[in-house]
């Protein structure tokens, strides 16, 4: 081939392809100027030392953040009774693998505790509250995956937070998240009753709940001695949560292309595994996965309950998910 | 010499003409809009919910509303979902129907944020 052939098959090539660009659709990126305004250093901390979001948001939390720069951010809510303290150790874990980790106060429940005017369980404030964690930690890390991590009653609001808001969740981590308990009927008889009588007098679920939730007196002590958690509650607020846990069927069937990573106890005496098992089949994405845990009780990733079996499992999918490619999943860069 | 002349006047005409053609299919598509999306029931749904949670937190919308909305795309994402596992993939009736669902949940959202604007005028 002679070389003016060569040239003008180039010449052509290229005059077709810059004559053709305006006509695909592109969408536009403004990750620079984001970055721009807030000035984010490679740990994730400002430079007063705190976490990057911190002055962008109300709702109260702890953060883990990795000396390195992490390649993946997970936004943990606690369960019932507890606050962001109970993901303490799971959290020094998870940034220790490379994650900046995040946990944030349920309404009611923490630091909520001590202001006057919103220390009830108000789980549509908590919806919110979690919509605007999620924003501000997508502005704040513009190109890293953002997780949702939740417990029990917190895996219950992240699964409802994704089925909401997928745009904003890149993958959803939920240990036992159902709402069918043992003696559950039971225990609704004593909250209606209860209800009526006073709806507003809070009564003291801790014995039954700490007992059917572990055989560990150790692990029981701990949850009781602990001043940040909550197990006086009032009938109102017990119904609430038991109005707000009956809508996670929908919630499920609702997360169409989220990744999903779901655990359950076998030994939990508090939510039944057959309840999340359900759960998990309702979920309409194709990309889930359930792990059983066998001598699992109901906790497994709050109160130091998180084994390094579960450790290791937890970083292995995050970041096989970060990595996926998937659309909706960003890539660390 | 004559030969070789014969042989290289037609590829420069050769070259010349795929170089206008090329222009040309350029300015055509430039002409031309971006080719549409294929339709797709997960983005209508997804679209759906984040009205749903705007109507309700601008207040054009009640709790109640809100999540009777979001128990009827529940229902859609159900019927989807038992489509796909019947078949493995969406038949034409199978989106019509979809279609015809979503379509029907976006109509009320808008009468109900209408009846609310109405209501406060």
């Amino acid at each position: 081939m002679s070389t003016t052939k060569k040239i003008v098959m180039v010449a052509s090539a290229v005059a077709l392809f810059v004559s053709s660009l305006p006509a695909m659709a592109v969408a536009p990126v403004s990750h620079r100027s984001q970055r721009q305004k807030l000035s984010i250093t490679s740990n994730g901390l400002n430079k007063d030392g705190q976490p990057i979001w911190s002055s962008k948001i109300s709702v109260p939390y702890r953060s883990w953040i990795p000396v390195e720069k992490p390649s993946a951010v997970l936004l943990c809510v606690h369960g019932l009774g507890f606050s962001s303290e109970s993901f303490t150790e799971f959290g020094r874990r998870m940034a220790g693998r490379g994650f900046a980790v995040y946990a944030v106060d349920v309404r009611g429940f923490g630091e909520w505790m001590k202001r006057q005017g919103e220390n009830q369980v108000d789980f549509e404030a908590c919806m919110l509250d979690i919509e605007s964690a999620l924003r501000t930690l997508q502005k704040a890390y513009p190109r890293l995956p953002v997780f949702l991590v939740g417990e029990s009653m917190g895996g219950a609001i992240a699964l409802r937070a994704t089925s909401r808001y997928p745009e904003l969740v890149s993958g959803l981590i939920a240990a036992v998240p159902s709402s069918d308990r043992y003696a559950k009927l039971s225990s609704e008889l004593v909250v209606g009753t209860r209800y009526l009588t006073g709806k507003n007098k809070p009564m003291n679920i801790g014995p039954e709940v700490m007992q059917r939730a572990t055989a560990n007196p150790k692990l029981r002590a701990k949850w009781e001695a602990e001043p940040t958690n909550r197990m006086k509650m009032s009938p109102k607020e017990l119904k609430q949560f038991e109005d707000f846990m009956k809508g996670n069927q929908d919630a499920a069937a609702l997360v169409a292309n989220t990744p999903v990573l779901v655990f359950a106890g076998f030994k939990d005496k508090l939510v039944k595994p057959e309840g999340t098992i359900n759960l998990f089949n309702e979920l309409s994405c194709q990309d889930k996965l359930l792990m059983i845990i066998g001598d699992g009780e109901h906790l497994l990733l709050e109160e130091n309950q998180l084994s390094d079996m579960l450790a290791t499992l937890i970083v292995d999918w995050v970041n096989n998910e970060a990595h996926s490619g998937r659309p909706g999943v960003r890539a660390p860069q | 010499m004559n030969e070789l002349k014969r042989k290289y006047i037609p590829l420069r005409e050769l070259s010349i003409l795929s170089l206008t053609v090329a222009m040309s299919l350029g300015t055509v598509l430039k002409v031309l809009p971006a080719p549409a999306k294929p339709i797709n029931t997960d983005e209508g749904q997804a679209k759906l919910m984040r009205e749903v949670n705007a109507g309700q937190q601008s207040h054009q919308l009640t709790l109640k509303e809100a999540n009777r909305l979001r128990k009827d795309l529940a229902q859609v994402a159900r019927k989807k979902a038992k489509m796909l596992a019947k078949n493995r993939k969406l038949s034409v009736e199978d989106v019509a129907k979809l279609k015809s669902d979503v379509n029907e949940i976006s109509e009320n959202i808008h009468r109900l944020e209408l009846e609310k604007r109405a209501q406060s005028h």
